[in-house]
């Protein structure tokens, strides 16, 4: 999906990718490495989401993204331009809301957002409206005039996404929007991500609640111990985790249905029920998937079930478990064939040989 | 200037400019200061209206005092000026697209801003009153000049040497502590080397003589010219230094 993605926004000419990350790498002086060595791609007009446990090097990644940090090695381009500290330019073309929460204590929602706006170069003729606008839009028109350090983390977390946006950015680099928000308060953030991206907008969002990716994000890159082990689709990520499997939702005695196909199929499809009214449905690998969906549906017809909509049987968060978890093996195994492993040298310049002769 | 015409770097400059001034016309320390200073401003033209003391002499020994007292004041203010916002400098001010030199500058030229005016408008009126209203008065309007205009780079450098700690030490009070030892030992050194003697005269050294609009020319010309590079080279450090950091 990535690969059409490319050559529909790029060979095209239409959009490019607003960030682009080549080899990014970033050590700590206390040696920790946040990031090793990750290339990321993020298309125009579509959410990212970055995804890992916590101190998997998400807040690194996007403060190297910002040019507040540098990198250890690598490069940041965003908008096609190297990203650095100096680059102020570029930054007045992004918004950013910080995972900390901190403010100058001293200040108001309304100087903050007022110096926020005057820094970003918004004429005055834009700025108050816009600085109305979103105060009330992020629900904190009642505290606007109290000092910031009597703010809860939710209202400060609003405060730092009315911040984010008064400049209307280009891409905005979002870090752990939902966490501390209620129900209500994340479900406007989701709802804003999408407004966002109907606008065009391009959003990096780093979170480690994954119904909320789910919702919002078109990409998800997964980061583990600094490393990037996955980019690619939410749907793509879904589906490497349950591969060929639908959940259906029907109304009527499924039971029955059950009963006849798996005396058919005998094991080639597997049902189960996660709940009264859900069946989900497993196919083999190299049993075909319509040839095989149509039969279910037939036999729906048969015994009266009727089908009322189809999902993907994947969940985000079942994928990413799949793929720490892969990450790890990964890890133990390197760690243990070490001594067993092939010389690659050797190996690589074996096959020279043979291709030459 | 047309706030259109301007570069984006100059216009954020003076965006910081403006938000430090406005940090610092709250703090209580700056209040307190001025209050204090006030006050001592009115006891020295009422003491030398009724003693017979060389005008000179008082306004030496009160410069010396703003040099020991206003001195630590202004250490203070200048070695907070950055460590205390590291704590949400690149989340909450760098990152809304300011690069780190306007941001440096803005916060040099903000607290020199604050801290020459605090010093002014106290200390040149109480000068020239006191040299027009003393008894006894032995000081000169080119003397007093030369002496404000001495006072006024020393804060300054003092200052600049306080936002170039600030850069280097993200712990406020460890960075007061250190410049505080560079700053009192510096001026006890230099007493200590060229004062002839431990009497008032001796640690007063010629500054009653550059009062009274005695001071040698390339006296003054050494001390702006070693004035103006410490302004010219610290500002370079505290960009490098502040560069160099991880936000």
């Amino acid at each position: 999906m990535l690969i059409f993605f490319f050559i529909d926004n790029v060979m095209c000419g239409t959009k490019v990718n607003v960030v682009e990350t080549q080899n990014l790498t970033k050590i700590y002086q206390s040696r920790q490495i946040a990031i090793n060595g990750v290339n990321l791609v993020v298309p125009q007009g579509s959410i990212y989401g970055l995804i890992g446990p916590n101190g998997a090097g998400k807040s690194t990644a996007l403060r190297l993204i910002l040019g507040l940090q540098k990198p250890t090695a690598g490069v940041v381009k965003v908008f096609g331009e190297d990203m650095n500290i100096h680059a102020g330019h570029l930054r007045k073309r992004i918004g950013f809301l910080p995972q900390t929460g901190r403010f100058p204590p001293e200040m108001t929602p309304i100087s903050y957002l007022d110096l926020t706006g005057r820094l970003f170069g918004v004429p005055a003729s834009d700025r108050k409206p816009r600085l109305a606008g979103l105060l009330h839009a992020v629900d904190l028109l009642q505290a606007s005039s109290q000092k910031i350090e009597h703010l809860s983390s939710g209202q400060r977390t609003r405060l730092g996404l009315a911040a984010a946006l008064m400049n209307d950015p280009d891409l905005l680099l979002l870090d752990e929007p939902t966490i501390g928000l209620d129900p209500e308060g994340r479900n406007f953030s989701i709802a804003l991500l999408r407004e966002l991206r109907s606008q065009g907008k391009s959003v990096i969002v780093s979170t480690h609640i994954l119904p909320d990716a789910d919702q919002a994000c078109d990409f998800v890159g997964v980061i583990n111990h600094g490393k990037l082990i996955y980019s690619g689709s939410v749907q793509e990520m879904k589906q490497l985790t349950y591969l060929n499997t639908v959940e259906l939702a029907v109304s009527g005695d499924v039971s029955p249905v059950i009963d006849n196909l798996s005396q058919i199929y005998n094991g080639m499809v597997h049902f189960d029920r996660p709940a009264p009214n859900r069946l989900k449905v497993s196919f083999d690998e190299k049993a075909d998937f319509g040839i095989q969906l149509a039969r279910i549906l037939d036999a729906f017809s048969q015994f009266e079930v009727k089908l009322v909509g189809i999902d993907s049987a994947g969940e985000l968060e079942d994928a990413f478990l799949k793929r720490l978890a892969e990450d790890r093996l990964k890890g133990f195994v390197r760690a243990f064939e070490t001594t067993q492993l092939p010389d690659l040298e050797e190996e690589s310049i074996d096959i020279e040989i043979n291709k030459q002769s | 200037m047309n706030k259109q015409a301007m570069s984006p770097n100059v216009s954020t400059f003076f965006v910081m400019l403006q938000y430090d001034v406005s940090i610092l016309l709250r703090s209580w320390i700056i209040r307190f200061w001025f209050s204090v200073t006030f006050i001592a401003g009115i006891v020295a033209i009422v003491v030398s209206s009724y003693y017979a003391d060389d005008t000179s002499f008082l306004v030496s020994w009160a410069l010396l005092l703003y040099a020991a007292l206003g001195g630590f004041v202004v250490l203070v203010i200048s070695t907070s000026a950055i460590s205390l916002e590291f704590s949400f400098l690149g989340d909450t001010l760098i990152s809304r697209g300011i690069a780190p030199t306007p941001y440096v500058l803005a916060k040099l030229a903000a607290r020199a801003l604050v801290i020459l005016t605090l010093f002014n408008v106290i200390v040149a009126p109480t000068a020239f009153i006191m040299q027009t209203n003393a008894i006894s008065n032995d000081m000169s309007v080119f003397g007093i000049a030369v002496a404000l205009i001495y006072w006024s780079f020393m804060l300054m450098v003092l200052v600049f040497l306080g936002i170039t700690f600030s850069v280097i030490f993200d712990n406020t009070l460890v960075g007061v502590v250190v410049l505080a030892v560079v700053w009192y030992g510096g001026m006890g050194g230099l007493i200590f080397i060229y004062a002839p003697s431990w009497d008032h005269f001796g640690v007063l050294g010629n500054l009653p003589l550059v009062l009274q609009g005695k001071a040698l020319f390339s006296e003054i010309w050494t001390i702006l010219g070693a004035g103006l590079f410490a302004l010219i080279t610290l500002p370079f450090v505290a960009v490098r230094v502040f560069n160099a950091r991880d936000l």
